[in-house]
């Protein structure tokens, strides 16, 4: 049995004792990271948003009612998103500020102790960046985008999660994609969809791949091949039933196959070398357009942080397959019948698809045009809670993290599955789907999930 | 007259305005010339410019952030905001020469009980507490005693103009009032030196925490 790592900051860990060193002093080595992070020119992509948020917070308590985490912990003080973010402004007034300086803890400066690193960081990864709390701030101060920082503060000290930096970046950049699939047995998985498909609906369908100029070049999750073909299976028999010119990809020279890109959740130097092994897949199979699978931080990634890192990247036209599949039905390109899905089905928005991408409409005429009875999860769209996958959360299991995931976030939304009284819940987010197989588990709802593409491929209608 | 009040009435309130214009400057100046962030946008965005104007003239009319998402702090922030809204426009409209007596004892009034009335939320509300430093209460302190005093002072009355005049005139006059009058000068004076140093400066950092980070407007 795993021996108990040493509790830093609450009963969970969510760095191991290797990766946190929780005994190595590091304070030091900390504050001259986020030295760095308060320069204009080392830490562009967000000095306004971190310096805004940092420095113009009036402590109205607006965001501890938005926050999931807060509310469901039984509003334990350390997960008041304030109180996780005054960890690092505390510091940003004692060592950066005139204020902080002179006034000390009036103004809210304290300086602080090695204990107080190793809290800070375990803190870091008890929000998972869904950004509500920023979305109902009067001020517009951001405590989503202060924990990624902080995040990002850590990682200068070589400080991040296994499963999604070591397990995560450094094996998408050495094998093409974070599941170390080789092209190989990513072909194989291919065939095996095309078998499957012919064996069980009798439909025989090509699946492209590294195909040069296609109209659309399709890149999934990689975890989903593994985790969630059947979303994938839809998803092939879809782009069939339209007779789209579309491709995947190997991994390609120096590119990768795998949509994620978990930079996004700890390290812009990471989220930016991913994003070039994006680029060069691009570059090589020039596709009209790119089509984000599945994959709520993928969609982010790509569609809204990739073009200010690559001026090349601004003339790739990305969407996301909700916006495919949604433009599909829309223009009779594939014909449904919601009949063919009569059980009752509830959609939760993933942060990421939603109140970071503004996908709200395109998922909901998709589920209502292919399913008989769609109905709403409360609350919705742009004042959705996280499922508690996000942030890298949905890969992070060690220690006592499942329960975390599953006690807070997971508990609220296991209350809204049941008060829609649906049979299943549509998911479009890999993460997502990754934390509701455990939700559902976990707090033995009697409901199953499915991927978008899974629904509209049980209602096409072929003529 | 005493030296301090010569102070307050003739010296201050140049460095007041002086400090208030360099700090909202050099705030703003560090703002908008940030370097262009990643898109962070936080969605719906409005869609076009006469939206997105729209919705921040709803921000600031109604508070409406408080009012959908904080109900409980939303009358005692309606009421200290319109306080503070209607003494920038007794202040301007004095200054052009409408005797607006009755809008500044309002202002004065709506930042009096507003102030008092958030200090009672703060300090009922132990997640407020929890989260509060010393300059959460200094701030709305500031604002109680600055109008409290304003109100006692009869700080309104039309005999300002001439005295306000008189400053844009390089040639202070402040020699009509009493005593008390110095007392609500000064505190307004540190008032104006504070705010756009504190965290009240939002009145315009607002700006670039939506329009530049929120929309994504660049």
């Amino acid at each position: 049995m795993e021996d108990k790592m040493r509790r830093v900051f609450d009963e969970y860990r969510a760095l191991s004792d290797e990766i946190l060193k929780p005994d190595e002093p590091k304070k030091e080595r900390f504050i001259q990271a986020f030295k760095k992070m308060l320069s204009r020119e080392e830490n562009w992509t967000f000095w306004l948003p971190l310096l805004t948020s940092l420095d113009l917070c009036v402590k109205c308590n607006t965001c501890a009612e938005a926050c999931p985490f807060y509310v469901a912990s039984g509003r334990k003080e350390i997960y008041h998103p304030v109180y996780r973010s005054d960890l690092l402004r505390r510091i940003y007034k004692k060592h950066f500020t005139l204020t902080g300086k002179i006034f000390g803890g009036l103004v809210g400066a304290k300086d602080v102790s090695e204990e107080d690193i190793n809290a800070l960081a375990e803190s870091a990864y008890r929000c998972s960046v869904c950004r509500r709390c920023a979305y109902v701030c009067p001020i517009g101060v951001d405590n989503g985008l202060i924990t990624r920082e902080t995040r990002k503060i850590l990682y200068e000290l070589g400080i991040a999660p296994d499963e999604i930096y070591h397990k995560g970046t450094l094996y998408q950049k050495e094998y093409g994609n974070a599941t170390k699939t080789p092209s190989e047995a990513f072909l194989n998985t291919l065939e095996f969809i095309k078998e499957d498909l012919e064996d069980e609906k009798g439909i025989e369908v090509e699946i492209p791949v590294d195909k040069v100029g296609a109209d659309y070049l399709v890149i999934n999750n990689a975890g989903d091949y593994y985790a969630f073909l059947d979303t994938i299976i839809g998803q092939v028999e879809v782009l069939n039933a339209a007779g789209l010119d579309w491709t995947y990809n190997t991994p390609i020279e120096n590119g990768t196959n795998d949509v994620v890109n978990y930079g996004l959740f700890f390290s812009d130097k990471e989220l930016t070398d991913i994003g070039r092994l994006h680029l060069e897949v691009v570059k090589k199979l020039k596709p009209k357009t790119v089509v984000v699978g599945e994959c709520g931080h993928a969609y982010e990634a790509l569609k809204f942080l990739y073009k200010d890192i690559y001026p090349e990247w601004r003339n790739v036209r990305v969407i996301s397959v909700l916006e495919l599949f949604d433009e599909l039905i829309r223009t009779g390109k594939i014909k449904v019948d919601p009949e063919k899905n009569p059980m009752p089905v509830t959609y939760h928005d993933p942060c990421k698809l939603g109140r970071l991408g503004g996908l709200y409409d395109e998922p909901r005429r998709i589920l209502n045009a292919v399913c008989k009875d769609f109905r709403e999860m409360e609350p919705n769209r742009d004042m959705s809670v996280c499922c508690g996958g996000g942030g890298g959360f949905a890969i992070m299991h060690k220690d006592d993290f499942m329960t975390f995931r599953m006690e807070t976030y997971g508990k609220i939304k296991a209350n809204q599955i049941r008060e829609t009284g649906a049979e299943i819940v549509a998911l479009a987010c890999s993460n997502c789907k990754g934390q509701f197989r455990e939700i559902i588990n976990w707090h033995k709802l009697d409901v199953e999930w499915k991927g978008i593409a899974e629904l509209i491929a049980n209602a096409l209608v072929y003529e | 007259m005493d030296g301090w009040e010569y102070f307050v009435g003739i010296v201050m309130p140049y460095i007041a305005i002086g400090v208030f214009i360099i700090a909202v400057i050099v705030r703003g100046l560090k703002w908008a010339t940030a370097p262009r962030n990643l898109d962070w946008e936080l969605f719906p965005v409005p869609e076009t410019r006469g939206k997105q104007i729209a919705e921040m003239l709803r921000e600031i009319i109604v508070l409406y952030q408080v009012l959908n998402y904080n109900r409980k702090l939303w009358f005692q922030s309606l009421l200290l905001h319109y306080g503070l809204y209607a003494l920038g426009l007794w202040l301007l409209l004095t200054v052009i020469g409408v005797n607006a007596y009755y809008l500044g004892i309002l202002g004065a009034l709506g930042v009096l009980v507003g102030s008092v009335l958030l200090l009672l939320t703060r300090l009922s509300s132990s997640e407020m507490r929890l989260i509060s430093n010393a300059v959460q209460y200094f701030n709305l302190l500031l604002l109680l005693a600055t109008s409290a005093v304003a109100l006692y002072s009869d700080f309104f009355s039309y005999k300002i103009r001439d005295y306000l005049l008189s400053i844009i005139y390089l040639s202070p006059n402040p020699w009509m009032f009493g005593t008390e009058f110095f007392y609500a000068l000064l505190l307004v004076e540190v008032f104006v030196i504070y705010l756009p140093l504190s965290s009240m400066v939002h009145f315009f950092a607002k700006y670039f925490t939506w329009d530049k980070i929120r929309w994504g407007v660049h």
